[in-house]
């Protein structure tokens, strides 16, 4: 009973914010509603399976570990179809979010998601963990496997990359 | 010109993108079901995160930091003590029943302590039903503040066994306070999820009629929403049904824990003497629920009491023993006869206020009535209900509507 009170107060610290960070890297809602999902349920199914007593230093990076993998795992099955319904589909469902902005949204920010979501992938990914999800570089260092100083680097390089697209909007 | 520190701070502004919120809670739901098909065989720890201390702290330390200031600390502990969990000064409350316990004398008063605090707890469950209805999230917190209390108690007994020291007559004393107490709440929640339950039975009733009109009416969309509704109704109902009997043997585990502190003698007394209460309370249940009981509904229960009177004058504990736990098992299937049987009344009482309260569409409520007072319906009911007893003596029960 421990565990399962455990677990579902990690889903309610860490749920939205597992959602928020897939749905920048997915562009369909679905599909990142399905990939939070699955976060969870395969991180229960990890803690269910284990032989010997679990021990998980950091919850957070825990989730954000698998829910990395499944989104890279989405990418590779999405290459290698050729164009398919879903490719369709999710044009027209980005219009439809685009009219559906919440109208609070200052101009501001939606420029900065439109231009994150422009960035190449390695860029935009670095930025949503270290300023959106708000990770630590050594819990990013934990998720994606990379050195530290590779993420400082990406990171630099990532802001001035998104700094440089959006002044250049502004003076068009 | 947006300079490095401007993008970083416009970038940050996404935290607050909306997510579907709805979608989150549907499925927190599922997950919970999916973790109670597939339950954890290992213990999971996870290590509470450092910096964290001074913000999770701050969180209980806020209202009282309040409350301070505008009541004076005893006035925010006073005003505190009617709160429930989830109100602002709960953790008031909490935590002077938290120095309470630190500061106590002895083991004993400690212990004493925890118990009234337990009996507080199933208080804040049946005011939580009463008020707010079935609130899963607050009910859980005073659940699991109501185990850490019990759990407390019997941790004192055996610390003072494992000191050496003779503890029987301090289980003996703790266990008929956890039966004054703790129990007497136990039985007011037991009254108050009752009502629940049949007013949540009659809303379910109401939504199904209203669902098939919708759906004759061709209102598809408009009759799903209401199944939704249905299926939450469903859900919290079986809910409280399970969460009251978690609670109830709970509290009877932690009492059986205290009595294999006691002594052979002091333990064979306390199961008699608890017997014949359980008794006494059963019948009192039948007739606040409106089961009417003839004299060998438990004649069988009553020679068994006797037997194990004599086998305690005779000193054969043991046997006592024995006896106390087959006597308990056919009390047991009485008590769920009685509840069932007590529970449709209730139902109907309920159904009848309501329906002196509004005159307006009753065909839901009358079907309801219907089923609980066909004469040839509540004959089927009762074969039923005791078939799924499977009793060997049928004259050792005999209940009527």
């Amino acid at each position: 009973m421990k565990s399962e009170k455990q677990f579902i107060n990690a889903y309610d610290e860490y749920s939205e914010a597992i959602l928020r960070h897939i749905s920048f890297r997915v562009n369909r809602r679905e599909k990142a509603e399905d990939i939070a999902q699955d976060t969870f349920l395969k991180a229960w199914k990890y803690i269910v399976s284990a032989e010997k007593k679990v021990v998980i230093k950091n919850m957070k990076a825990f989730l954000y570990t698998i829910a990395n993998n499944l989104v890279i795992d989405h990418y590779r099955q999405k290459y290698k179809q050729t164009i398919s319904i879903d490719d369709v589909e999710e044009k027209e469902f980005r219009m439809e979010s685009d009219q559906e902005k919440n109208a609070e949204r200052s101009i501001n920010k939606e420029i900065v998601e439109e231009h994150l979501s422009e960035l190449k992938e390695e860029y935009r990914d670095m930025l949503v963990y270290r300023y959106i999800d708000d990770l630590s570089i050594k819990e990013i260092e934990e998720i994606t496997g990379k050195s530290s100083n590779n993420i400082r680097v990406i990171l630099h390089r990532a802001i001035k990359k998104l700094q440089q697209s959006m002044n250049h909007v502004q003076e068009i | 010109m947006f300079k490095k520190y401007k993008t970083i701070k416009e970038l940050k502004k996404l935290k607050k993108k909306p997510v579907n919120t709805e979608f989150l809670a549907s499925f927190r739901n599922d997950l919970k079901d999916y973790m109670s098909y597939h339950p954890a065989r290992q213990e999971m720890r996870v290590p509470k995160a450092k910096p964290s201390f001074v913000i999770s702290n701050l969180r209980y330390a806020l209202p009282l930091i309040v409350g301070v200031i505008f009541l004076g600390a005893g006035g925010a502990a006073f005003a505190s003590q009617g709160s429930l969990p989830g109100e602002t000064l709960y953790p008031v409350k909490i935590l002077t029943e938290d120095i309470r316990t630190s500061i106590a004398a002895s083991p004993e008063s400690k212990a004493e302590l925890h118990i009234t605090f337990a009996s507080r707890r199933i208080q804040e469950v049946k005011e939580i039903i009463n008020e707010k209805g079935v609130d899963e999230g607050t009910i859980e917190v005073a659940y699991s503040r109501l185990q850490k209390d019990l759990d407390e108690v019997t941790a004192i007994v055996e610390a003072q066994t494992e000191k050496g020291i003779e503890v029987d007559a301090l289980a003996v004393k703790l266990d008929t306070l956890i039966d004054s107490e703790v129990n007497i709440s136990k039985n007011s929640l037991k009254r108050a999820i009752k009502i629940r339950k049949a007013a949540l039975r009659v809303e379910e009733n109401e939504l199904r009629a209203e669902i098939t009109t919708l759906k004759d009416a061709g209102e598809v969309e408009k009759s799903e929403r209401l199944e939704v509704r249905l299926r939450t109704i469903d859900k919290n109902r079986k809910y409280i049904d399970n969460k009251e009997r978690e609670i109830r043997s709970f509290i009877e585990q932690k009492e059986e824990t205290l009595a294999r502190s006691m002594s052979d003698r002091g333990r064979a007394q306390r199961n008699i003497n608890r017997l014949r209460q359980e008794k006494l309370e059963l019948l009192k249940e039948a007739r606040e629920g409106g089961v009417q009981i003839s004299d060998k509904t438990f004649s069988g229960l009553d020679s068994l009491i006797q037997r194990a009177e004599n086998e305690f004058k005779a000193k054969n504990f043991s046997k006592v023993d024995s006896l106390t736990v087959t006597a308990k098992g056919d009390l047991g299937a009485v008590e769920s006869t009685i509840e069932e049987i007590g529970e449709l009344n209730v139902g109907l009482e309920y159904v009848l206020e309501e329906d002196a309260e509004q005159d307006s569409d009753t065909s839901a409520i009358d079907a309801e009535i219907d089923a609980i007072t066909g004469d040839d319906e509540s004959d089927i009911l009762l074969d039923e209900l005791l078939d799924e007893y499977d009793f060997d003596d049928s004259s050792f029960l005999n209940i009527s509507i």
